[in-house]
């Protein structure tokens, strides 16, 4: 095993979330994370710079997200909204987890060159190390999260969320 | 609270259920299946290099051994270029920048998609031989040809069925998959 195994392991709720960007299906989502992990297990020896362990591993895990993502990502169905049959959460208390929920049902529906930029820039990456990462310009970065931020806020808009 | 924060405390929220020792363990595991996978195939490989190097080095070869033998010629070279050529999610390309990441995957994608056209076209042609070989065996040679040829005809059909379910599954998946990278180029 590789020194730099153990210290993986508190980088896995980042790879659980870009895993999570990229599959809607919970089952199919663990099956992904493990992709990632033996991807990232054979590729550890070519890392460089230990320091640099984090911004590794997730271009690792969007590599292999972007190879998924029309392999094996399937919507669920959608069901027409009844006022009557459904409740309707009020938005100023909708909990953390349903707003998580709705997140990553909306990220899949962006393409993926603003999914990307989107999840790298709310894992806490500034533009330079999206830009380094996805190997685009610093410029392009911020054209492509305007925009991902812009449809989202649509989404949200229409959904009575914000 | 802006959107922004909002969707930051969002992602954030999304927590796995998985113990990172459990997820090790799973990983150690698959990793060893895809060995013992590699393992087999290799070994398969030599059995059937094996079976029929002795039969023609030693000078015993029966008419199965002949019939056999181009199929086999055809066959495992062709089976382990696909095998080997596939297109590999987990390649050593996958640590690059995403941009290269995809230029790369969608030159691998593009040869995968060449390989299994020629795996279809080797699987008919093995096929033709099958029939030819089976049809002169049974108008012009004796008894003892005949059944290594019927042998050769269910070893050919069987190829061409696997072949044809194999490549159409992987056509599907790796065109979906082209398309999705294209855009990331």
């Amino acid at each position: 095993m590789h020194r730099l195994w153990t210290q993986l392991q508190a980088f896995h709720p980042h790879l659980w979330r870009a895993v999570c960007g990229y599959e809607l299906n919970p089952a199919v989502r663990e099956e992904l994370l493990q992709e990632v992990l033996l991807a990232i297990w054979k590729s550890l020896p070519r890392l460089r710079e230990p320091d640099m362990l984090l911004p590794f591993v997730l271009r690792i895990a969007h590599n292999i997200g972007a190879s998924h993502v029309r392999s094996e990502t399937r919507m669920p169905s959608p069901v027409p909204f009844n006022e009557v049959l459904h409740d309707v959460a009020d938005p100023s208390t909708t909990p953390v987890c349903v707003r998580t929920q709705w997140l990553f049902e909306a990220l899949v529906t962006l393409p993926l060159t603003l999914r990307q930029v989107l999840m790298l820039h709310l894992e806490g990456f500034d533009y330079q190390e999206i830009a380094d990462m996805l190997g685009i310009s610093v410029e392009n970065v911020g054209v492509r999260l305007h925009r991902a931020r812009e449809r989202l806020r649509v989404l949200s808009a229409q959904e009575g969320l914000q | 609270m802006n959107f922004d924060d909002e969707l930051k405390g969002a992602w954030r929220g999304a927590v796995s259920a998985s113990e990172p020792q459990v997820l090790t363990r799973r990983v150690v595991r698959r990793q060893r299946r895809l060995l013992l996978q590699r393992a087999v195939e290799w070994g398969l490989t030599a059995v059937a290099v094996a079976v029929l190097g002795r039969a023609v080095l030693s000078g015993t070869a029966t008419p199965a051994h002949w019939l056999l033998m181009p199929f086999f010629l055809l066959y495992l070279p062709m089976a382990w270029m696909i095998l080997l050529r596939a297109p590999d999610r987990l390649a050593p390309e996958v640590v690059e920048n995403v941009s290269t990441y995809a230029r790369l995957r969608l030159t691998q994608l593009r040869t995968g998609l060449r390989d299994i056209w020629l795996a279809r076209a080797t699987a008919r042609w093995l096929l033709g031989y099958a029939v030819a070989a089976t049809i002169v065996v049974r108008l012009w040679a004796e008894e003892s040809w005949q059944d290594a040829a019927w042998t050769l005809l269910v070893a050919a059909l069987v190829a061409q069925g696997i072949t044809v379910w194999l490549s159409r599954t992987l056509r599907r998946r790796w065109l979906r998959e082209y398309r999705a990278i294209r855009r990331l180029v």
